[in-house]
């Protein structure tokens, strides 16, 4: 376990999981444009609508 | 056309395929033991195994008597997932009744199926001191029903041959087409939904911890929202919903889950597997956070117009919360269902039941009429009018974007406006139904578009004190929603073959 810990290189394991980990980043990236536009929304009706 | 007649044959590779639906059953059964053991429930172990054994032996029955080789077609396809959904069920309620948690079997199995389905109305009395163990398994039924697929994982586990696995999975009403091999595609869609429990059970423990609950209160709530969240079902651990928490933290968690739970998984394995643009290209996200955000827009300046919420963030918490939880058909509430009913404004109700009616992506754990279809509908309604328009002689044709560039071909077309005109009709049915049982009409809609969209949103109309044939019609509603209609009039259509024909 040390040695396989010793072994782990961080670069590398980004560069294997650089696809998996982007397109994860992706969704949630959406989640969070969602929440903001949310928001955005939120605050355009109630200025609209005081 | 002339009908053949039902064989035992038939039957038999019904009967046959339903085993292994059984076996699966007997696992999800079993595994709350864990949590019995874990914090020391040993006195509803028998529960879980009493629920776990009568599945393992009715699978092993099912299995030694109709035995067979032969492959299904896609009528024995959609009567098996139409019989899967309600024989696992019924096995689910098992433990649920002994428990106790339960005021009767009926509502036990009205549980079972909300569970399984990922509906998330609910007939517990009292959620608030349910024992843990209890609790877990009706989180985890909505997991792996809803989020998962019972017949994803029979298949990936048990599958045999691959054209019995395709046809089950248009029963369950899901699409083909991550990968080849049925089998892979299984197993991915049971990795995407682990990754993403793993994900949400992180966020949902860490904000449970933010608002000063123990480590371990903050995972069990956190695994258990995680679960239900994911699978767009919307059960959770206490009986006032999320708003029990009143917390921002939890409800962020919450919307990241819902929306994540909400995509389509051909989606979900093209952006994991680098095609990152297609989340922004793909017409079906587009629709759904489209039509998400109108939504919302229009109940926040709907709840505006009567002053209900004084500031900014308490109409981002209450009004676009509750409408991308009716979106995506979860559930989640951050307001009581008797505030939803008495102090919202009618045209907010009928806009969330619209939401609730058409539901997240084609081929997620959303219900409802779903949004792929909704852009075909809308694509065709354009031709229509282009072709209206331009000279005669001018071809009118088109695509659509989703995963791949697909042309809108009449059959596309047709299967979207029948599974639709389905849908109204069933939710036409669920109304009037609840309005002669004495509910007003926008609660009936409001209750109706819930059941039958597996959303689980409630105005108060489902209650442990409801009329029987109530619950029994909603029951109706939610296994005819997971199902996408189809795969019932099938297995109805099955039944009057038998009763005129006989079985050869």
């Amino acid at each position: 376990m040390i040695v396989g810990l010793r072994e782990f290189s961080l670069r590398e394991f980004l560069k294997k999981n650089f696809d998996f980990l982007t397109g994860l980043l992706s969704e949630i990236g959406l989640v969070i444009l969602v929440m903001l536009l949310s928001y955005a929304l939120s605050l355009l009706a109630f200025i609209v609508w005081p | 056309m002339v009908l053949t007649p039902l064989t035992k044959q038939d039957l038999k590779i019904i009967g046959f395929n339903l085993s292994k639906i059984c076996y699966v059953t007997g696992f999800v059964l079993f595994l709350p033991i864990i949590v019995a053991v874990s914090y020391s429930e040993l006195d509803t172990i028998p529960y879980f195994l009493i629920g776990s054994a009568l599945s393992f032996i009715l699978g092993s029955i099912l299995y030694h008597f109709l035995y067979t080789q032969e492959e299904m077609e896609l009528k024995h396809a959609l009567v098996m997932a139409a019989l899967a959904w309600l024989l696992a069920p019924l096995l689910a309620s098992v433990p649920l009744w002994l428990s106790n948690s339960m005021a009767s079997l009926l509502d036990a199995i009205f549980e079972g199926i909300s569970g399984f389905t990922g509906t998330g109305l609910t007939l517990v009395p009292d959620i608030d001191h349910m024992s843990r163990s209890v609790n877990f398994l009706r989180h985890f039924l909505q997991f792996m029903g809803d989020g998962i697929g019972i017949i994803v994982i029979s298949l990936s586990i048990l599958g045999k041959t691959e054209m019995s696995s395709v046809l089950a999975f248009k029963g369950e009403a899901k699409e083909v087409g991550i990968r080849p091999s049925i089998v892979r595609t299984s197993r991915i869609i049971i990795g995407i939904g682990v990754m993403f429990l793993a994900v949400g059970t992180v966020l949902f423990t860490v904000a449970g911890m933010q608002e000063g609950l123990s480590p371990g209160q903050a995972f069990f709530d956190g695994l258990n929202h995680a679960m239900t969240g994911y699978a767009t079902g919307g059960f959770t651990v206490h009986s006032q919903s999320l708003l029990f928490y009143h917390s921002l933290w939890i409800e962020v968690a919450a919307i990241v889950t819902m929306i994540i739970g909400a995509l389509n998984f051909n989606l979900h394995y093209a952006v994991l597997s680098g095609r990152r643009s297609e989340i922004l290209r793909n017409m079906e996200v587009r629709i759904l956070m489209f039509v998400m955000l109108m939504f919302g827009f229009l109940v926040s300046a709907n709840l505006m117009t009567v002053k209900l919420y004084p500031s900014v963030e308490a109409l981002f918490r209450k009004g676009f919360f509750q409408v991308i939880s009716a979106q995506t058909t979860t559930g989640f509430q951050t307001v009581s269902p008797v505030h939803l009913m008495l102090v919202w404004p009618v045209f907010s109700i009928v806009v969330m039941s619209a939401a609730m009616l058409l539901g997240g992506s084609a081929n997620s754990t959303c219900g409802g009429i779903k949004m792929l279809r909704l852009g075909v509908l809308l694509k065709s309604l354009l031709n229509e009018i282009r072709r209206s328009l331009l000279p005669r002689t001018a071809v009118v044709g088109g695509s659509f974007h989703h995963v791949e560039e697909t042309p809108l071909t009449d059959k596309i077309i047709r299967g979207a406006a029948v599974i639709s005109m389905g849908y109204l009709l069933l939710f036409s049915f669920g109304t009037m139904i609840t309005v002669l049982h004495g509910y007003g009409l926008e609660d009936s809609m409001f209750e109706t578009a819930s059941a039958l969209g597996n959303v689980g949103l409630s105005s108060g109309i489902t209650s442990p004190a409801m009329p029987s044939l109530l619950k029994v019609a909603y029951m109706f509603l939610m296994w005819a929603g997971k199902l996408e209609v189809i795969a019932v009039f099938v297995l109805i259509g099955f039944i009057l073959l038998a009763l005129r024909r006989g079985i050869k």
